[in-house]
Parts: structure tokens; sequence; C-alpha cells
């Protein structure tokens, strides 16, 4: 395959299944007798969080390897993984809460998966804030690469940790579907499942935009600080 | 042997320095103190309910004010340029983590100490208990290696005083989960088997991350 | 370039979900001659010899409607203690019934779907807010597009914006040896 056309490929398989996705959640897929219209809500809540979990660890992955052989492109990698992951994370927050509020009755509740997502989000924006704060250069980079890695591993530690407080304190949740015990039936999981790659996809997109936007600029920059020409436009 | 020589020196040193100038400690211990008088009445706990709230406060407030101590700490390192001394001498870089790690959570140890008194007057709270030095020690470990690793990445940054706690607070809340859910069944007069689970999950956290952050050190300061 | 496509591929996308979302009828919402709604209590419930259960359900105007249960209908109910409990009739036949017997003797009042005949499903109706949850999901939708589509939108700009200065710098003719 020739490499100029992998975003092209990439990009258009997307679209394709994220229309295909959408019709499926929207028209081919029943509604739900329990939670009502609100549970197609899940179809997009549960991709994205799902997308949010793999750019953690593709941000983890590439710092290791960046550690390893300390290569501009794992690093460039990374930021693009938790740049979208950001983004994600933030997405995954706002559906939940827009689902939670008509079946459980509350915005926000002290549950384990919530609260270990919202310290996932607020890691990938400290990350994230951290490489706007820090002096750039290798050592901006080293340090950034040390944030991911220990986020990704306290994540996993988070969600241990607020599992075993819940049981201490079962949720305070009120409303029709406090149970949450529907039938996941076959065609909600397909359609789920769809949903899922369409949003991976889509993530994986969203990343490789952002690292040629990210090498571009690199290459730019460089140029500049060799020529030493100051540059307004960037 | 030679190795724990030099993790000692290095200790004694902070905290020699700690003894003369008395900035961590009272940092930690104005602030935290602060918190604690200000709950109090905004608050307007009971003192039968005391017991639900009072964990959770005493924790968070050491959270924040050892990360508040911490950037004091650093900062004042980088400005007089030693702790570049430091890493100019010939020491392998864990050596020098541990160290500084052991002259950070004896300081944070001491205020735990000294702020438990204060919150059993303030709240009307008996925590003078043999396992209140437990929960405060393995607590107080957690947070200092994640604290010093954290507070020497973020120290050059422009905004480090909102850096350090962003990173920082989210990193540890599992060990602040185990310090107030164990605090809180202390407070209640539970014996060691009701929160023996925490315990030992805060000790498997810090060993975790305190192999991660030896391991992890030397890429965080420059070469 | 590819990224002159890109934008508009993910357009086509957010203007498809719009098209979707406006053609997508909720089948609970939407009554049609197949599907009716009716919300009221129960009054009776009846099983006859051929063990079909028949339940008659009364409206707050006092219209009482009989209705036959089938295998397939989707049963959601609540018990006194707000526990959720959901099922297929076939599946559980007895518990459903006294279940339901449990909502009549409280004066519960339900939404139950039916095709004039019998019943496709029947569920508490006070937390069915079907218009309001509409709304939630609506607004979930937009405001995720609207976000993935200005954050692409902000990178195609950026990098439309390094476009043009890489080919400004490559017209230079020490680009080659600086970069090197």
């Amino acid at each position: 395959m020739n490499r100029s056309h992998f975003p092209f490929l990439l990009n258009t398989l997307t679209t394709i299944s994220m229309v295909f996705a959408i019709w499926m959640v929207f028209l081919w897929v029943p509604t739900e007798t329990n939670q009502g219209a609100v549970q197609r809500i899940l179809y997009i809540h549960v991709p994205i969080a799902w997308g949010a979990m793999v750019s953690i660890c593709i941000v983890a992955v590439a710092s290791i390897l960046y550690l390893h052989n300390r290569s501009a492109k794992w690093d460039r990698i990374a930021v693009s993984s938790a740049e979208a992951g950001a983004i994600f994370g933030s997405m995954m927050l706002f559906s939940g809460m827009m689902w939670a509020r008509p079946v459980w009755g509350v915005f926000w509740t002290g549950e384990a998966k919530l609260v270990t997502t919202l310290i996932l989000f607020l890691l990938f924006v400290a990350y994230l804030m951290f490489r706007n704060y820090f002096p750039e250069g290798i050592q901006q980079k080293k340090i950034a690469a040390v944030i991911g890695i220990i986020g990704a591993i306290d994540t996993p530690v988070i969600y241990f940790a607020a599992n075993l407080w819940e049981r201490a304190h079962p949720p305070l949740v009120t409303g029709p579907a406090s149970d949450g015990d529907s039938l996941l039936s076959g065609s909600i999981e397909l359609t789920l499942f769809v949903s899922a790659v369409a949003f991976s996809l889509l993530l994986f997109s969203l990343i490789n935009l952002r690292y040629s936007v990210h090498k571009s600029e690199d290459a730019v920059n460089l140029f500049y600080r060799n020529s030493s020409i100051e540059s307004n436009t960037l | 042997m030679k190795s724990l020589k030099t993790i000692w020196l290095i200790a004694k040193n902070d905290m020699a320095l700690e003894l003369r100038r008395r900035e961590v400690v009272l940092t930690i211990l104005g602030f935290s103190t602060l918190v604690f008088i200000i709950f109090t009445f905004t608050l307007d706990i009971k003192t039968y309910e005391s017991q639900k709230f009072v964990p959770g406060i005493f924790w968070s407030a050491i959270a924040f004010a050892y990360a508040l101590g911490l950037n004091k700490r650093f900062a004042s390192e980088i400005e007089n340029g030693t702790f570049e001394g430091l890493l100019l001498a010939p020491i392998s870089r864990d050596i020098i983590f541990i160290g500084k790690f052991l002259g950070n959570f004896c300081f944070l140890f001491i205020s735990t100490l000294i702020s438990l008194p204060i919150t059993t007057i303030l709240f009307n709270i008996s925590l003078f208990r043999i396992e209140s030095l437990l929960i405060c020690l393995v607590i107080s470990v957690g947070l200092s290696t994640l604290g010093t690793l954290f507070a020497i990445m973020t120290v050059r940054v422009r905004a480090k005083e909102i850096m350090l706690p962003l990173l920082f607070l989210p990193a540890i809340s599992p060990l602040l989960l185990a310090g107030v859910e164990s605090m809180s069944e202390l407070t209640i007069g539970s014996n060691y088997s009701e929160f023996k689970t925490w315990i030992s999950f805060a000790v498997a956290y810090d060993l975790l991350f305190f192999v991660i952050s030896v391991f992890l050190f030397h890429y965080t300061v420059q070469e | 370039m590819i990224y002159r496509y890109q934008t508009k591929l993910l357009v086509s996308i957010f203007l498809a979900s719009i098209y979707f979302f406006s053609v997508n009828v909720d089948p609970i919402v939407a009554e049609t001659p197949e599907k009716k709604i009716t919300n009221g209590f129960i009054t009776n419930i009846v099983t006859n010899e051929e063990n079909t259960t028949i339940i008659s359900v009364t409206e707050s105007d006092g219209k009482t409607s009989n209705l036959k249960i089938n295998p397939e209908t989707n049963i959601g109910i609540e018990s006194v203690a707000g526990e959720r409990w959901v099922s297929i009739f076939s599946e559980k036949p007895q518990e459903s019934i006294t279940r339901l017997k449990d909502q009549q003797s409280r004066l519960i009042v339900l939404t139950v779907v039916h095709d004039g005949e019998s019943i496709l499903s029947i569920s508490n109706a006070d937390k069915r807010d079907l218009e309001l949850n509409l709304q939630y999901l609506f607004i979930v939708f937009m405001i995720a597009w609207i976000v993935f589509f200005a954050y692409i939108f902000y990178l195609s700009r950026r990098q439309n914006a390094i476009n043009r200065d890489i080919k400004l710098l490559k017209s230079q003719p020490s680009y080659e040896k600086e970069t090197k």
C-alpha cells in the first residue's frame, strides 16, 4: 500500500463505518423497553469510553517506546493520542451524565467507574497541560512520557480502589433502571460492536491527523531553528 | 552499604535544612490546621457525625498541604542550584531519589503525627490508637514517593503551583481512599481486621509506585 | 490534498446523523394503528381455561380495556422497594402475574403498549418521560458531533497553515541545506 494513501483510506473507512453505525443506532436497532429512547445514548457513550481507554494504552506504549529509543515519532504518537483521549474523555463524561440524569435520576454518583473515568480524564488534562507549560525540548518529552506511563499504571489501580470503596458504600442510585439488569439482546450487542468499530476508527483518524500536523510543525520549527529566522506565523 | 550511607546523608542534609528553615513541616501544619479550623465552623459538624467527615477532611487537607510544601521545598533547591550540584555528584540517580524521598517522607510523617492531636481536639474524635501510626505510615510512604517524583518533574514548569496538584492528587486518589476508609473504621472503634484490606492495598500501592518511581526517576532529571 | 476531502467527508457524516435523527421515529412514542398506548391502572387480572391471561386496564377517564398478555410481552415494573424487574412473559409467567397483581393492589399507573387486543409491553409510567429523554438523546449526539467537528476543523486549519508555511519555505533556496 502506498503510504500517502493511508490517511485517505482511513478517513474513508471511518466515514463509511460511522454512517453505517449511525444508521444502526437510529433506525435498525429496536428501542429498549426498559429505558426507552435514552438508551440509544449508550451506543455512543460506550464506544467513546472504549476509545478513551484505548488512547491511554497508546499513550503508555508510545511513552515506553519513546523512553526506550528516543525517536520523536513515538513522542508525537503519544501527544496525538493524549489529545484525542482528552476529547474522547470529555465526551465520555458528558454523554454518561446525559444518560444518567433520566435513568438514574442524577448526573453524577460516586460510583467506581465514574470516579475512575473522571480521574482518567484529569490525567489526560494534566499530561497536556504539562506539555504546554514545560519549556520545549528533550526534557519535556521525557517527563511527559513518565507522566503517561504512571497514568496508565494508575488507572486500573484507581478502578480497583474505587471498587473496593464502593462495596463499603453502596451507591445511592435512584430512578427506574437503578438495577440496570436490562436484556442485552443480540441486536443491541451487534449495534454496540459496529459503533465501537466506528469510533475506534474515528480515534485512529484523529490521532493520524494530529500526528501529521505535529510532524509538519516539527519540520518547520527545525528549519526556523537552524536558519534562526524569527517566525511570526507560528 | 555505601549506598545506604549516601541515602542517609542526603536525607540528613534535607532534615538539617528543614530544622533551620522549617519550610515544609510548618507549611503542611499551618495549611492543614487552617483547613480544619475553617471546616469546623463552615460545615458545623456535630460530635455524633464527625466520624463521617473528619477522615476525609484530614487526608484531603494533608494532601493539599503536602503539594504546597513540596513545591516550596524543590523551588528553593532549584533557586540555590543545590539540586544541580547533587546531580553532578558521582551518585546513582536511584540513590538520589531514595534519599530525597526519605527526607520528604520524614517531613510528612511528622506533620501527620502532629496533625492527629489537633484533629482530635478540634473535632472531638478519638484518633489516639496505635493503628493511627500504621495508617499514617503507609499513607505517608505512598504520598511522598509520588510527591517527590512529581515535584521534581514539575519544578521547572511555569505554572507549577497548579501543575503539581493536578498531577499529584489524581494519581494518589486510591491512597487517599485507603486512608479515609481505614481512618473512619478507626474512629468508630473497629478492630484492625476491619480495615486490613485497605492497609494491605495501601502497602501494595506503595511498593508498586516506589519501584516505578525509582525506575523512572532518572528520565525526569537532566543528563 | 487529501485533507481537503477530510472535512467534507466528515461533514457528510454529521449531516447524515442529523438526517437519521430527524427520520427516526421512536416506536414507543409513535402511536400507529398497530401500536396504541394506554396509561392506567390494572383493575382485574384473569387467567382463562385456554391459559391466556387477560388484564383490565382502567384509564383516568374511567374507560376500561381488556387486553391479552402474549408469551412475548415485555414486562418492566418496579417493586415496592423501587427495584426494577424486567422480563418477557413466557420466561416467568407465574412471577409476572404475581408482580402485576402487586401493581394492581397498589393502584400503580402503568403504560401499556398494545395493538387493541394483545399487549406488546407493560411498564411503569411515571418515570417514562419520553419527551425529556429524547431531548437528552438529541443533546448528546449534537454536542458530541460538534466537539469532534470543532477539533477536526481546528486541526485541518492548523495543517493548512503549516502547509502554506512549508510551501513558502521550500521556495527559499536555503531550505534543502538547512533541514539536512
